[in-house]
């Protein structure tokens, strides 16, 4: 505005001389030129400032945005470590070990039928660096049977690093590993700038040479077709313009490129272009810097980068994507055989090597080992985790380090069974109709092994396990049962029960008759029969008499939330939870009566390794091991002989397992909840929609478990019997103790003081009887 | 040596097993009903577990490892007693952080062993907080089983920690308990 005013009035006075001499024209053009000169050499300083103001300032307050990296569980190897050959194998896949006949090297393997030797990369853990190590290990029946690291210093378990399985990214979705110069590898530097920018060490910013020759090049051409930037001005227009091709820019670029070189040594420069240059594209997910392309194409450290890695590298910075050497391999190899050629040409390595080098091959990791978002339902868990202690921007600028609890091979498992059992039970119906959820744990200590979200796994969208709020049905029953087995002097496993039919008058005249899932009532049976086999009528008598405040206390002790209201159809599972808080509330009763957090992070790094958070094992006992123990017998009772025995069509017999089937009105939910010795696993199928299905717990929950738990590595559920309590041999059909091993009879356990006073004598078979007199003898 | 006896145990236990499975065949007719072991703390046993070499390989160290429940508690593994060992080294020179981190990953390698809790108590024990070492002890004792020296050991703990919560009642409690143990 001020510039066109002032050439305004300029004219004007001009006009009046329109008549004078030639002199006086020329004189005044001269004047009006110097001054117009001065007047735009003023622009030009100011505007110089204000580029040099933007360069310093962004350059020494750069703060790089580094996105955090999230980590899977690292796989723990020891003798008796429950790890398949199949599952170990596919860790070594993901992490990108090679076979090699000696394993010499990190990040390499070779294999002799079930016995592997592994020569470990190192990493730094949150608890410390473990070191690369060369390890022998062999597998027998999903069983680690030899372990043994080499250098031998007694060191009886060794970690594998942990897959990256996640990276919190900011909204542009640039990733990067920071590295620094002093990190690169061999001649690195060389071949760099012998490509990009051979007077790198000598020139102030700009190469008027290589600017005329593009010039030139461009005129010819009629369009902006050749680039004569030196580094800096790359690293100038990466950092602070657009990539648009005008002069407008170009210019810009250079005098921010002399500002740059004017105000900052050379090494500074460099390693800013090494962590800015953009190397490939992951989906949304940008790759720059050669520290992450390290990563993502060679599975590699920055620094351990051999020279036609670096060769490859360098001859990608001019066209990521058309030199992408996984998708055009031959134009890939081409051209990094080109920067190879340069090299000798320039003297920097001999003929002989160059020719070894050409002639090997890209040796690019065929997928990269940190995909982004392959795990959107477990990352949902983690970031409401990490939202109470991190701001949003920080965990997408800061390069945190987040070491999770999730098992890849569970994830992997648990996934896949769900989506083959729910393909399985719709058939027939309206396909995709079912959805389903399923959260894994380690029984003992509460850590989430894998999160199913649905039956879509691999795009985030609505996360039943987390926010599907259903109602648990059956899974209500071992609160009301464990109320009354708390009080010994009322309650045992053999109390008889009423299963008869009922009504509930309510105050407002509402009445309610609760009625079993089969239609038919059992008459009057002993406690533990009434809960292996989800009787309802019995339940709600026995909740009723237990009073609706105890039961809703006792599942608060095991990790309700809620404060739900007092219907005596909550006895039946009229309250609702997502598959996250039924996985709380049978945590509890999986740890034996201690409440433990859920936890899917274990620790929260700084790049640099220094630990930021730790989310350590943490307990608190909230029920008495004696009526627990109890209430485990009846759930063990369930998978044996009640609803959830079809289990043993799909797991060893020998295998003990604890659970607890579900399921709501016209099968809307299915539910089931169990544990072996090693996992808890809740699983609920239903329609989204709320729509009615012939689903039973058993029918459906239970069998994408049963398939699940199959496939992963097991061992029983057997707990220890707690001090207090004593096992009885009581004949069933008058719940009083009768002699061992009798026809009829069943051990019991009691805790101590509430067993039954009456005692009726065995009438077994003459076999039968042998049979007790033999085992006597053992 | 215990990892040996483990195995003559186990060796034992299955003669014995077999033995009394050929008896009870031979009878015939007889009805043995399945997952009902007896409650002697050594016999064990669902007819149908696995070939004996089978549970050799896999977990020498507890013949109770399919039953239904069991009286004694669950051997610490190896790798898990190494760490527990590191832990402890940690411990004593004062460094609890390193000792933590490692005896948790010796929960995670044997999660029903007592020893691993009774270490994690030990640790909050020395950090002054006694609450949690009170929960670790508690949970640790719960893992014993039968084995008195287990159960001394943890009562014996939890006395401590009560004492130096100032639960003087609590303490004396457990103190009766070790001494029964």
């Amino acid at each position: 505005m001020t510039k066109r005013r002032s050439t305004g009035k300029r004219q004007t006075p001009s006009k009046n001389r329109k008549s004078g001499g030639k002199s006086v024209t020329s004189f005044s053009f001269f004047r009006l030129a110097w001054k117009l000169g001065l007047v735009l050499l003023l622009l030009l300083v100011g505007w110089t400032i204000y580029l040099d103001v933007q360069v310093t300032s962004r350059f020494e307050d750069h703060r790089w945005e580094v996105p955090s990296r999230v980590f899977a569980r690292p796989l723990d190897l020891y003798s008796g470590a429950p790890v398949t050959l199949d599952a170990f194998r596919r860790e070594l896949d993901s992490l990108g070990y090679e076979r090699d006949p000696r394993a010499t090297e990190p990040g390499t393997f070779t294999r002799n039928g079930r016995e592997f030797v592994v020569h470990t990369r190192g990493f730094p853990f949150p608890d410390g660096k473990a070191p690369a190590r060369r390890l022998e290990l062999r597998f027998e029946d999903g069983v680690i049977t030899r372990f043994r690291a080499t250098g031998g210093d007694g060191v009886a378990v060794a970690r594998l690093e942990p897959q990256q399985i996640a990276g919190i990214y900011p909204g542009h979705g640039e990733d990067r590993v920071l590295v620094q110069l002093e990190d690169a590898p061999p001649l690195f530097r060389e071949t760099l700038l012998t490509v990009e920018d051979r007077n790198f060490e000598s020139h102030h910013g700009v190469a008027p040479s290589s600017i005329a020759r593009a010039f030139l090049a461009n005129l010819r051409a009629g369009r902006v077709v050749q680039g004569g930037s030196t580094l800096t001005q790359q690293l100038v227009k990466n950092f602070w313009l657009s990539s648009e091709q005008t002069y407008w820019r170009k210019f810009n670029e250079a005098i921010m490129a002399l500002l740059l070189e004017a105000r900052y040594p050379k090494d500074d420069i460099l390693e800013a272009y090494i962590n800015e240059a953009y190397l490939g594209q992951s989906g949304s997910r940008a790759i720059h810097g050669f520290g992450l392309g390290s990563e993502f194409f060679f599975n590699k450290s920055f620094e351990d980068l051999e020279l036609h890695e670096t060769a490859l590298l360098v001859a990608m910075v001019r066209g990521p994507g058309y030199y992408n050497p996984r998708r055009y391999p031959d134009r890939a190899r081409e051209r990094r055989n080109l920067v190879l050629r340069l090299l000798r040409e320039r003297g920097i390595i001999g003929v002989d090597r160059v020719e070894k080098l050409q002639a090997r091959p890209l040796d690019v990791v065929a997928t990269p080992s940190n995909e982004m978002n392959r795990y959107p339902g477990f990352m949902d868990l983690v970031r409401e985790h990490l939202g109470r202690d991190y701001r949003d921007e920080d965990l997408e600028t800061s390069g945190l380090r987040i070491f999770t609890t999730m098992d890849p091979h569970v994830q992997a498992v648990a996934e896949q069974r769900m989506k083959e059992m729910l393909a399985a039970l719709e058939q027939g119906e309206e396909p995709g109709a079912l959805e389903g959820a399923m959260v894994i744990t380690r029984r003992e200590g509460g850590e989430v092994e894998a999160l199913v979200p649905g039956r879509e796994t691999r795009y985030a969208g609505f996360n039943r396990a987390m926010s599907a709020d259903r109602p648990i049905g059956s899974l209500a029953k071992p609160a009301v049962y464990l109320s009354a087995l708390e009080t010994p002097e009322d309650y045992t496993l053999v109390t008889p029960i009423k299963d008869e039919p009922f009504r509930v008058e309510f105050d407002n005249g509402k009445e309610w008759s609760p009625s079993n899932y089969s239609g038919e009532s059992h008459g009057t049976v002993p406690l533990h029969e009434a809960f292996s086999h989800s009787y309802n009528q019995a339940t709600v008598r026995l909740g009723l008499e237990l009073g609706l405040p105890r039961v809703v206390e006792t599942m608060q002790r095991l990790g309700l939330q809620d404060e739900p209201e007092l219907y005596p159809s909550l006895l039946l599972g009229s309250i609702t939870m997502t598959p996250l808080d039924v996985t709380r509330m049978y945590q509890t009763i999986a740890s034996g009566g201690f409440q433990v957090p859920l936890r899917s992070i274990r620790a929260v790094t700084t790049p640099e390794g220094e630990v930021l958070s730790r989310y350590d094992l943490d307990l608190q006992q909230t029920v008495d091991a004696g009526p627990m123990h109890l209430l485990h017998y009846g759930m063990q009772e369930v998978m044996r002989e009640g609803t959830g025995r079809s289990v043993y069509n799909l797991i060893p017999d020998n295998l003990q397992v604890a659970g607890k089937t579900g399921t709501t009105n016209e099968g809307r939910d299915s539910w089931f909840a169990g544990f072996t010795g090693g996992h808890l696993g809740v699983v609920w199928v239903g329609g989204d929609d709320y729509s009615a299905t012939e689903l039973t717990g058993a029918s459906g929950a239970l069998q994408v478990w049963g398939r699940t738990m199959a496939d992963l590595p097991q061992r029983s559920f057997s707990p220890v019997v707690p001090e207090g309590v004593r096992y009885e041999w009581v004949d069933d059909a008058t719940g009083a103790l009768t002699a061992d091993n009798c026809e009829g009879a069943r051990r019991i356990p009691f805790i101590q003081g509430s067993e039954p006073q009456e005692e009726v004598p065995c009438s077994d078979t003459m076999g039968g009887q042998i049979q007790r007199w033999f085992e006597g003898l053992f | 040596m215990r990892e040996e006896s483990g195995h003559q145990i186990v060796r034992l236990c299955r003669v014995r097993q077999a033995v009394a499975l050929m008896v009870v065949l031979l009878l015939g007719g007889c009805s043995m009903v399945q997952d009902r072991p007896s409650d002697d703390q050594e016999v064990i046993a669902p007819i149908e577990t696995k070939e004996p070499e089978d549970v050799e390989t896999q977990e020498p160290d507890t013949p109770e490892r399919d039953a239904r429940q069991r009286q004694t508690g669950s051997e610490l593994s190896p790798a898990a007693a190494s760490l527990l060992a590191s832990a402890r080294g940690m411990l004593l020179a004062g460094n609890t952080e390193r000792a933590l981190n490692l005896a948790q990953r010796a929960q995670r390698i044997s999660p029903d062993a007592a020893q691993v809790y009774y270490r994690l108590a030990e640790i909050y024990q020395k950090r002054s907080d006694h609450a949690r070492a009170e929960q670790f002890a508690l949970k640790g004792i719960s893992k014993a089983g039968n084995d008195p020296k287990l159960r001394r050991t943890g009562w014996s703990l939890l006395a401590d920690v009560r004492a130096s919560r100032g639960d003087e009642e609590g303490a004396r409690e457990a103190r009766k308990r070790a001494s029964r143990s």
